[in-house]
């Protein structure tokens, strides 16, 4: 029945479907491109910038050239920063390079403190380190490093240590054998109750969206992972609760993006003292008590 | 040619074949061609009903509501923005004040807070944000306003506009973000005049 081909013109529908679509076309970049930029040129907030006119800058206009650049150089408090860490694909490479042989030869400045093969020490303020993500690792001995985190001893053994170490040493870490999870309460006062325990639960899976607290786990893990988050699970909890602590008050502040610090100054001290008991459970979003 | 004739379109014992092809009626539906045709041509009158009222959605969002594309182009290295030198380090995030009077307030999203979370800008002056992204696309939305826009990773959206009027407003992320993207919200708090500090240094932030 076809009398002409399917991308003739002859065939009426077609050329008229293609003039249609071509009309609506130019019907849209009449309208976005040079109407509309210059209808705009009248203010609607009263504060809108003085646009030149013209059919080619209203053109540029439409594309997303406004010509309104605000001035960076205006006057700026001394800067601030959280870390010196930014993870180009060269740093994670580096930090991903570590030598485990290497790295068991230099996690000898470290058993005193975080354990045989960093499966944790005595001090339960003192973190566990074995099965930690390298990128953690090394993002941790860089900010000791440069002093973005404080504390003493660890301070004094980064600056011992060049990038390679901290790679090496890193991968040495992440290689041992998961420590075993923490199922008692310790250093717990008040004790985890039902009630803290589901309420330290939905913190670490859902988060709390009335005060705007993120999830843990979706950082953290096993949810997702954000870059250089370590996992919680199996840590000491007075570790943990410690640094929410910290990071609540501003001690430590060498999260990139002020993420910990934004959630930890909205938790209360005894939210804090739940998430570490919780977390060293290794409990899970459907785990009842 | 060897060729066997074509087959007739119609078996011998079809109606009569109509002397016009408007006319003919689909074989296998039996439906006439002009019915065919009329159908076709109404819903191709919808089709550019639709992209009419779209169209024109956008043209009245546009003259009223003052709509447009927010951003002026700008670039930035999403992995050194928090460093020192960038517009977007943590000591220079928050609002604050230009000699000319305006107010402009810097605002970084990342997974999954607004930094500042609390954005406090005063009542009836011309407010200019500026915000970046550290990771993925993110939404900055301020209810009960037209501020709306995207915050793409790697560019600065602008906006301009000013309050007119004085309390708290919700600031959700809007573009899906993460797993967490629920819980991702700041405040704006819109206070007088009398209360946001005029410091013609241009130097502290709130």
């Amino acid at each position: 029945m076809r009398r002409h081909g399917l991308f003739s013109i002859h065939n009426p529908w077609k050329f008229w479907g293609a003039v249609l679509v071509a009309s609506m076309l130019v019907m849209g970049i009449a309208i976005g491109f040079l109407w509309l930029p210059q209808v705009q040129e009248r203010p609607v907030f009263g504060d809108r910038l003085k646009k030149p006119g013209g059919w080619f800058a209203s053109f540029c206009r439409g594309l997303g050239w406004t010509g309104d650049a605000q001035a960076t150089a205006t006057a700026a408090p001394p800067a601030r920063w959280a870390s010196d860490m930014q993870w180009t694909p060269d740093t994670v490479h580096l930090a991903l390079s570590g030598d485990r042989a290497r790295g068991e030869f230099v996690a000898l400045n470290c058993t005193a403190c975080h354990g045989e093969k960093g499966q944790g020490g005595q001090q339960t303020w003192i973190p566990k380190l074995a099965r930690m993500d390298r990128l953690v690792i090394y993002k941790q001995l860089a900010d000791y490093r440069s002093g973005h985190r404080q504390w003493g001893v660890m301070n004094a053994v980064a600056m011992a240590l060049s990038e390679q170490d901290s790679a090496d040493v890193a991968a040495y870490f992440n290689s041992q054998a998961q420590p075993p999870l923490q199922l008692g309460q310790e250093g717990s006062n008040p004790p985890l109750t039902d009630a803290r325990f589901k309420d330290a639960q939905k913190l670490v899976y859902n988060g709390d969206p009335l005060r705007h607290v993120a999830a843990c786990a979706t950082c953290h893990g096993p949810s997702a992972r954000m870059t250089a988050a370590p996992d919680l699970q199996g840590q000491h909890p007075a570790y943990l609760t410690r640094q929410l602590g910290d990071f609540a008050q501003g001690h430590r502040a060498n999260d990139l993006h002020l993420q910990m610090r934004a959630i930890a100054s909205q938790l209360s001290p005894d939210e804090m003292n739940a998430l570490g008991l919780f977390l060293a459970q290794g409990k899970g979003p459907r785990d009842a008590r | 040619m060897n060729n066997p004739p074509s087959p007739s379109p119609h078996a011998p014992d079809d109606p009569p074949r109509s002397a016009t092809p408007g006319e003919a009626a689909d074989k296998e539906l039996g439906i006439p061609e002009a019915v065919i045709v009329r159908e076709e041509n109404r819903w191709v009158l919808v089709v550019v009903g639709v992209f009419l009222t779209i169209l024109a959605t956008i043209v009245f969002s546009a003259v009223h509501i003052g709509a447009e594309p927010p951003s002026n182009v700008e670039t930035i290295n999403p992995v050194s923005a928090n460093q020192p030198g960038s517009e977007f380090v943590e000591s220079n995030l928050g609002s604050g004040m230009q000699a000319d009077g305006t107010v402009v307030v810097r605002v970084l999203a990342q997974q999954y807070a607004f930094v500042p979370s609390v954005i406090t800008v005063p009542v009836d002056t011309p407010v200019v944000f500026r915000a970046t992204s550290a990771d993925v696309v993110h939404g900055l939305l301020i209810m009960g306003t037209n501020v709306n826009t995207m915050i793409v990773p790697g560019y600065v959206a602008t906006l301009r506009t000013r309050f007119a009027k004085t309390g708290d407003f919700l600031m959700p992320c809007h573009e899906f973000c993460g797993p967490s993207h629920h819980d991702m919200w700041a405040r704006v708090r819109v206070v007088p005049k009398a209360e946001f500090p005029f410091d013609p240094s241009g130097e502290r932030r709130f």
